[in-house]
């Protein structure tokens, strides 16, 4: 098999909405390699959710590509995408009593065949999704009793249960306390090292330096800046696209966003 | 998970068991279960079994069937566990078609049942197109509002087909109909109507598993390949045939397509795989009971509707308050 440099691409982007609010996202541009980690930042409104949904093939571009491994993401099949790119949601409204195992093994769903339901081979499957994320002991639960952190956490393990090389994360980190926090960076840097691209959204600083080794400063729309991680964030990069003071300190070796 | 599929051969075992014990049951010549042996020795308890109770019984088990199976599609796809057809203008829209047929177009019976899917379908399709104008609460909220808005705009169109229906006969006919009744059911009303709802309840029950993944949020169910809008439609349009279907023939008959896959939800849990069978199994069950009810247990014959309305109502409100403690 073919080992391509470039896993996930997006060229030159641009999408508006139906609304006519002006351009929703322009001419953003992003390659991600096997086993990188990438966080988009910016300000509420500013674009992330919308470069996501365009990057899972939810929306189209108006201009510009989307391409895996090298060939443009139309030219899979919607099965196809499935088994390519996986989205954990910020959130999800669930009601009905799923089990975790149940609800993870969902993920299964783009490798099965129209009337397959989830077979041995795609339970083991799941449940090792569930141990990676450390939920073992919930694999009985139902999902509607759980706690914001730990549906989060299963929401991943359904994303990993679909075995794909690219993950997008909306927002994942934001119902996390800080020690499931931890546990969650530690997760996406392991799945990183397993050769997994990601891709993911946050609002907070913090989690994208600790998380990232690439990032895009995002503000109303349009990509400001973009790169790793230690050249683009810095102080008056963040004060620009906040639109408020900000001071980067270093602690231990990690830089620290502190606002006042 | 070996427990559920023992739950389900039981359940199929008793639903065989209710089967036979209805269609031994009746008030002639007296009240209560009558002997087979008499059954085979005198033509005439033959005929009556076989003429005017097992058509009877076989419809009761559909119709529980198939409600209760539409109920758990529209909970599942609407993501919420209290709707059933009845709320999205589905069962009036139906009845509506099908007294007009019975009506204005002389009651044929292939007539009453494509107007009854239309117009059940059109009930649906209009709570949906109005549920997107309105702008008040969340989207399952607006589609329970802009429900009862078409179902009452049917109901009224209904209420004067009545004042015009002929007050000696077709006037008392409908009315006895539409408070949900399988007293009149003859296999000439049945038998039509059994192929197309095997059909469609046949594509629910092999596509069961898949139903869970439409009570997912749209984005993703999209993310995991799941064609949302063809998969959605196919559920529907079969969940409003089954539905219009057994209206076409039965009537209204209320509270089965909520309360009975809620119950079957509580001893299989959510997965729909288990629980479309469960929800066939139970509410055949069910209906049948309640239809022995109704014809045995009072001289005078009372509604199935009024049955199952009356049961319904009490399960729904300790199922209410359940619901409530559990989602504090």
């Amino acid at each position: 098999m073919k080992v391509h440099e470039v896993r996930f691409e997006l060229r030159r982007i641009n999408f508006t909405y139906d609304t006519g609010e002006g351009l929703a996202v322009s001419d953003v541009n992003l390659t991600l390699q096997p086993g990188q980690i990438a966080a988009v930042l910016g300000p509420n409104g500013s674009g992330k959710t919308t470069m996501l949904k365009l990057a899972n093939g939810r929306l189209k571009p108006e201009a510009g590509e989307i391409r895996y491994e090298g060939r443009p993401l139309q030219s899979y099949s919607r099965r196809e995408i499935g088994q390519r790119l996986g989205f954990v949601p910020q959130q999800e409204k669930i009601s009905f009593d799923y089990t975790v195992q149940e609800y993870v093994s969902m993920g299964r769903t783009p490798w099965l065949k129209p009337l397959d339901v989830p077979g041995r081979e795609d339970m083991e499957i799941t449940t090792e999704a569930i141990h990676e994320v450390g939920m073992d002991r919930y694999l009985n639960q139902k999902v509607t009793k759980l706690s914001g952190g730990q549906l989060q956490l299963v929401l991943l393990a359904r994303a990993l249960a679909q075995q794909t090389g690219v993950l997008l994360l909306d927002e994942a980190s934001s119902q996390l306390d800080l020690g499931n926090k931890r546990l969650f960076l530690d997760i996406l840097h392991r799945l990183a090292g397993q050769g997994k691209s990601i891709l993911l959204t946050s609002h907070e600083p913090d989690f994208a330096i600790a998380a990232a080794t690439k990032v895009i400063l995002m503000k109303r729309g349009k990509v400001l800046v973009a790169g790793p991680m230690d050249k683009v964030l810095t102080k008056d990069n963040l004060e620009t696209i906040y639109e408020t003071p900000i001071e980067l300190v270093e602690i231990g070796g990690r830089k620290v966003v502190l606002w006042t | 998970m070996r427990s559920r599929e023992i739950w389900l051969a039981l359940m199929a075992l008793l639903l065989v068991i209710v089967f036979a014990i209805s269609t031994l049951s009746g008030r002639f010549p007296q009240p209560g279960l009558q002997s087979p042996t008499m059954i085979l020795q005198e033509g005439i308890h033959r005929n009556i079994l076989l003429q005017i109770r097992l058509p009877r019984v076989v419809m009761s088990l559909i119709l529980g069937a198939s409600l209760s199976l539409a109920g758990l599609v529209f909970q599942t796809i609407l993501n919420n566990p209290m709707v059933e057809p009845g709320f999205l203008g589905v069962s009036q829209g139906a009845s509506f078609g099908a007294a007009l047929a019975i009506l204005l177009l002389g009651g044929n019976q292939t007539m009453i049942q494509i107007l009854a899917i239309l117009f059940g379908m059109g009930g649906l399709f209009l709570s949906m197109l109005l549920a997107r104008t309105l702008d008040v609460g969340h989207w399952v909220m607006r589609l329970v509002l802009a429900g009862i808005a078409i179902s009452a705009l049917f109901s009224s169109g209904l209420g004067m087909l009545k004042y015009y229906a002929d007050r000696m006969e077709r006037l008392p006919t409908l009315t006895f109909w539409l408070l949900g009744s399988t007293a009149r059911v003859t296999w000439k009303t049945v038998l039509p109507i059994i192929p197309p709802i095997l059909f469609a309840a046949t594509i629910l029950l092999v596509l069961r598993w898949r139903l869970n993944l439409l009570s997912l949020d749209d984005e993703t169910a999209h993310s995991i390949s799941v064609n949302v809008k063809r998969e959605r439609t196919i559920f529907l349009i079969c969940a409003v045939v089954v539905t219009a279907l057994c209206i076409s023939v039965c009537g209204l008959v209320g509270w089965v397509g909520m309360i009975i896959p809620h119950l079957c939800r509580k001893v299989f849990g959510a997965n729909t795989r288990y629980t479309v069978p469960a929800s066939i199994l139970l509410g055949g069950i069910l209906m049948m009971v309640c239809d022995d009810i109704a014809r045995v247990l009072f001289p005078a014959e009372i509604p199935l509707g009024v049955v199952t309305a009356i049961i319904g109502a009490s399960l729904f409100i300790p199922i209410m308050s359940s619901f409530s403690r559990s989602s504090q």
